[in-house]
């Protein structure tokens, strides 16, 4: 079965090209690529299943890569890096990472939900700007799915509390992040951060669903003498 | 359930604190219609630019207009007529109402 480490490491690994292209910022070269190496070290520990240096190198290289470009704390895909890897570091067993977990779901989707209540979003103007794949739609069909979208994240905020809706939550978060992929990105390393951003978001409802492991199985210990 | 042990409290206290703090202290700077994501605050995609609203008399005149006399969230409707006819009504001796910025700039007549 897939776990929650793996799926984050290889998108780890994806994060590490985008730091990579963007270059080093504020910190001097050397210790830029120490950030980047570590987060490759981080996402291949992950991917290797040692969670534990898995989830403190991705969270310590993490933390260098914001401190690097301050930007990096505006791009909410690292953000949420940052929290699972805490997660990953802070909980001692399952139910420590399920409850932290959905916590950051409901925290996401919640704020997020909240966030876009104010008349520039429900005015389709956000809309009309971020989605450039497509004409600007009718301002009726902007009214709508304006007020649709933060039904939808009021959802995805409350599904991984009730057991019935995890499930469905999980098949509304894969549509919405593909949607938002598909619909919003305008530029490779813009869909490269969206894939990284719906990936972990995705990854984190599977989880909760059930649909993932929250850890790796623990190794065997080879007993001699 | 068994109560969670402190740094797990912690966490929980973070992950809903840090941003719900961002987010109040963007509607105190901003109010109804932000324009900046704050960092670390999952406001992804939550603001827009305001446009500006000039408007064009029968002699040629050009003068700015306040489009937040408007009511809530017509005002804010930076796409298609909606403001500008609103314009057009309130100041009849306008011929046209130019938009810039915003996701739908141009110009509408009267």
């Amino acid at each position: 079965m897939l776990t929650l480490p793996r799926a984050v490491g290889a998108l780890v690994l994806v994060k590490a090209v985008d730091v990579a292209v963007r270059g080093a910022g504020r910190l001097p070269g050397p210790l830029w690529a120490l950030a980047l190496a570590g987060l490759v070290a981080g996402g291949l520990a992950l991917l290797a299943g040692r969670d534990r240096p898995g989830w403190a190198l991705v969270l310590a290289s993490g933390l260098a890569v914001a401190v690097d470009a301050p930007l990096e704390l505006r791009r909410q895909h690292l953000v949420l890096l940052l929290g699972v890897a805490l997660v990953g570091v802070v909980a001692r067993d399952d139910g420590e990472r399920l409850l932290l977990l959905r916590a950051q779901l409901s925290a996401l989707y919640g704020v997020a939900a909240l966030a876009k209540l104010n008349e520039s979003f429900l005015g389709g103007d956000v809309l009309a700007a971020a989605v450039v794949r497509v004409p600007t739609p009718p301002l009726p069909l902007l009214l709508a799915a304006g007020a649709g979208l933060v039904a939808l994240e009021v959802a995805l905020a409350v599904a991984p509390w009730r057991p019935r809706l995890r499930r469905p939550g999980l098949a509304l978060a894969v549509a919405f992040h593909a949607a938002t992929l598909v619909l919003v990105s305008d530029a490779p390393l813009v869909a490269l951060r969206l894939l990284v951003f719906g990936g972990l978001a995705v990854a984190v409802h599977a989880t909760s669903a059930g649909a993932l492991r929250p850890a790796s199985a623990p190794r065997a210990r080879v007993v001699t003498g | 359930m068994p109560r969670p042990r402190p740094v797990v409290l912690a966490v929980l206290v973070a992950q809903a604190a840090l941003p719900l703090t961002m987010l109040a202290l963007r509607w105190a700077d901003e109010g109804s219609r932000p324009q900046v994501e704050r960092p670390a605050s999952w406001q992804m995609y939550s603001q827009a630019p305001r446009p500006a609203y000039t408007g064009v008399d029968a002699a040629g005149r050009a003068r700015a207009l306040d489009a937040d006399a408007l009511p809530l969230l017509v005002r804010a409707v930076g796409t298609g007529r909606v403001v500008p006819d609103r314009l057009c009504d309130r100041e009849p001796d306008l011929v046209e109402v130019r938009r810039a910025g915003g996701p739908d700039p141009g110009r509408f007549a009267c």
